[in-house]
Formats: C-alpha cells, sequence, structure tokens
C-alpha cells in the first residue's frame, strides 16, 4: 500500500506530497486527466502485471479503494 | 516501398491554445507522449491523390513498370468514396488495365499486416505476379482539433509497397487475431448507415476530461485501447517465439505500429526489447498515419540501407477492430525505399 501510494506520488507533478494519501480522492486532484489516467494503468501493470479498466477507476473513491481492487484481481 | 507525406506540417505546441486544459498540463502532455509534430494534408486532398502522386513517381523514375502489376489492394478508412471502392478510382485515375483487380480493405493500425495477408492470397493465385499494396489515410478530418486524446497524435500519409514472389524459399509467418467484441473502442460514430451524418451529429460537445467532439469525429476510448495493447501484443510476440522457436535476438529490428512514443516504450519495455532495434520515432515526426506507420518506419529508419541489406524483421501492428498482427519476415534488398512529399 505504501508502495502503491508513493508510485502514484511519483507520477504526480504538481501536488503537494502531503495530499497523496489512501485516502486521497484521487480522481479530484486538480492534476488528474486522461495522462494521468494512462500513467496510472501503466504503472499498475508494470508493478503488479494487473490491468485496471474505466470501470475501475470509476467505482474506486480513494487510493485505497483502487489497490484493494488491483489485490483482488 | 514508398512513403508519401503531404508538405504540410502542424506542431503540437502551436495547438495547445486549442485544448480545454492550462499550459502547462499540456506541455507536460506532449513531453511524456512525445507530441512533436505531424503531416496533415490539405483540405481537398483525398487518398487517392496521395496515391496516385506516389505511383507516378514510380512510375516516372522506372521504379515501377505498369504493365507487370496484377493487382492495386488499398487499405484505407478515409476513402474518397462511400462507393466505389477508392482503389478502383485510382487504378482509373493511372489508367491501368482491366486486367488489373482492385480491391480496399478498411483497416487501420493493423493495415499493413492485413494488407500483405491480402497481397500474399493473390500471389497465391499463380495468374498475379505483383501486387500494389497502397496504405492511406487522410483521417485527420475526423479528428476534433478541440480533441487532446487524439488530435495530437493524428498524421495523414499514403505508404506503397511492392509484393512479388521471391525466388527463395525463405517463410513468411503471420499471427493475426481480431476482438469484434472491442470493436467500438476506436470508431466514428456518425457517418455510416447507421448514424447518418446530420447538423446534429456535427454539435461539439464536451466529455468528461475536457475535449469538445462531435459524433462525426474519431472517438478512442484511450484507457481500453491501452490495456488491449500492453496485454494481447506481448502475448502474441511470445506465441510467435514459442511457435517458431525463435528468441528476441532472432531480429535485426522490430519494426511496429507507432501510436505516440509513451505506448511503445511502455511496450519496448514490457517485452525486454533494446530501443535501439524497436525504433519509436514516427508519430513526434510525422504523426501517427494508421496503417501507414510500420511501411514509413521502414523508410524512416531502414531507408536506404534497405537497398543494400537484407534484414530479418519484425513487423507489428495494432489497432482498430480491434485488430492485432505480427509477421517474421526477411526483408530482402529493396529495389527503393524512401519518403517523398505531396
Amino acid at each position: 500500500m505504501e508502495e502503491f501510494i508513493e508510485s502514484f506520488y511519483d507520477i504526480l507533478d504538481e501536488t503537494e506530497k502531503n495530499e497523496i494519501n489512501k485516502n486521497t480522492d484521487f480522481k479530484n486532484l486538480d492534476e488528474w486527466d486522461s495522462m494521468v489516467t494512462l500513467m496510472l494503468i501503466a504503472m499498475v501493470d508494470e508493478n503488479y502485471a494487473k490491468q485496471i479498466s474505466g470501470t475501475d477507476l470509476k467505482e474506486s473513491l480513494t487510493l485505497e479503494n483502487l489497490f484493494m481492487r488491483i489485490q483482488s484481481k | 516501398m514508398l512513403s508519401v507525406l503531404p508538405k504540410h506540417e502542424v506542431h503540437y505546441l502551436d495547438e495547445i491554445d486549442n485544448y480545454n486544459f492550462t499550459e502547462k498540463q499540456s506541455a507536460k502532455l506532449g513531453k511524456i507522449m512525445g507530441y512533436g509534430s505531424q503531416r496533415i494534408a490539405e483540405d481537398g486532398t483525398t487518398v487517392s491523390d496521395l496515391c496516385v502522386f506516389g505511383m507516378n513517381y514510380l512510375f516516372k523514375k522506372d521504379l515501377l513498370d505498369k504493365e507487370s502489376i496484377g493487382a492495386v489492394v488499398l487499405c484505407t478508412q478515409s476513402p474518397d468514396y462511400f462507393l466505389p471502392a477508392t482503389s478502383n478510382v485510382i487504378s482509373g485515375r493511372l489508367a491501368l488495365g482491366q486486367d488489373v483487380i482492385s480491391m480496399d480493405i478498411n483497416q487501420g493500425c493493423a493495415g499493413f499486416e492485413v494488407g500483405l495477408m491480402q497481397a500474399f492470397m493473390l500471389l497465391n493465385t499463380g495468374s498475379i505476379d505483383k501486387v500494389v499494396l497502397l496504405n492511406a489515410d487522410v483521417l485527420s478530418k475526423k479528428v476534433s482539433l478541440k480533441d487532446r486524446n487524439s488530435r495530437p497524435l493524428v498524421g495523414d500519409g499514403a505508404t506503397i509497397t511492392i509484393i512479388e514472389n521471391s525466388t527463395d524459399d525463405e517463410e513468411i509467418d503471420m499471427f493475426i487475431k481480431m476482438d469484434g467484441s472491442s470493436a467500438l473502442s476506436l470508431q466514428i460514430p456518425a457517418g455510416g448507415f447507421k448514424l447518418p451524418s446530420t447538423p446534429q451529429t456535427g454539435v461539439l460537445t464536451e466529455d468528461e476530461s475536457g475535449n469538445f467532439r462531435s459524433l462525426d469525429h474519431l472517438i478512442m476510448k484511450g484507457d481500453e485501447v491501452f490495456n488491449f495493447v500492453q496485454t494481447k501484443v506481448p502475448e502474441m510476440i511470445q506465441e510467435m517465439f514459442d511457435t517458431l522457436k525463435i528468441d528476441k535476438s532472432y531480429f535485426d529490428y522490430y519494426l511496429f505500429h507507432q501510436p505516440n512514443k509513451f505506448m511503445l516504450e511502455k511496450l519496448a519495455q514490457k517485452m525486454k526489447i533494446p530501443y535501439e532495434k524497436m525504433p519509436n520515432n514516427i508519430s513526434q515526426k510525422y504523426g501517427n498515419g494508421s496503417s501507414i506507420t510500420v511501411p514509413l518506419n521502414v523508410c524512416e529508419n531502414i531507408g536506404e540501407k534497405a537497398l543494400n541489406n537484407s534484414y530479418k524483421v519484425c513487423f507489428g501492428g495494432f489497432g482498430v477492430g480491434l485488430t492485432w498482427s505480427i509477421i517474421k519476415w526477411k526483408l530482402e534488398k529493396l529495389d527503393f525505399c524512401e519518403i517523398i512529399n505531396y
């Protein structure tokens, strides 16, 4: 989980580190856009060998929710 | 092989103002995705214009004998007309004989491989000795200027590949798969018979990420397509290695379709193919011209060297359909391999 949050933070450019934790509503970050989405998909594929879909993102509110979905795949 | 590119060049940074994103965001996107310049056809330039121009160049330079052509196969998704087939229009404009078979194939980013498959079948009939494979698109006309997902990567152009039987018995191996259940992941919703274009289908609407496009425009589900490529292409490469009992060191070049720099980089990483064996410069320099990217890749990155050397190459395409394909090919010395401007 820690690692996942760290890797997610690495994708971002303009967001402060203290804004990123397991309860972060990541899709409401100012920086969130289609490119961050793509980079997130790529990161999960690389680090966890799992594919996340648009539905996974839609149905996850926080980073913790998303991480749980990845784990259950 | 010959590539024909429209002269007109568009630069990503010049168009940033069209998008509904901050300049900083768009600049970062450009850097990561590798957006640079694109070749865009002038309004009114059609697929047949680009192909006829290229063919006439080959005739004039004595690189191709008109009388030797047995068939013309055109792969495009932006034909001049619904009907007739654009390949027939091209045959007519070139005054090819009545024995020349013409046919169109509707394929995009895997269209070079699918076109080759068709060319091989024609050669196998025994009555055709030379096939002209044309790959051409002017799809930029169907991409919204305010669509930051697709506009920065589209490119126009044509390529001409001449295929004839060789004298050696080198095998060509081809792997093609299609998934029609994801057919609409990449589409132009309106303009066909299902949903004819009307003033209403031309109205721009904003999507959830701030891109504006109409139903007449190309729309791509970027995340689905990305997942598809990252999963299916490495699987197929592995299948090829296993089936043919070769490994990744076998090939001199992996000449793949280039949607954008980011995607191909991720693909190379995943398959552990060194970057120098998998050129990744076409989309930044010319844009993604659908089925032309693979032959353009050959012209740009092997170019003149192809006239005097032969290479073991792996062609790869993936995209609309969804379709994905790879070919193992020994590229023998080519008669020509260059890029010209229209």
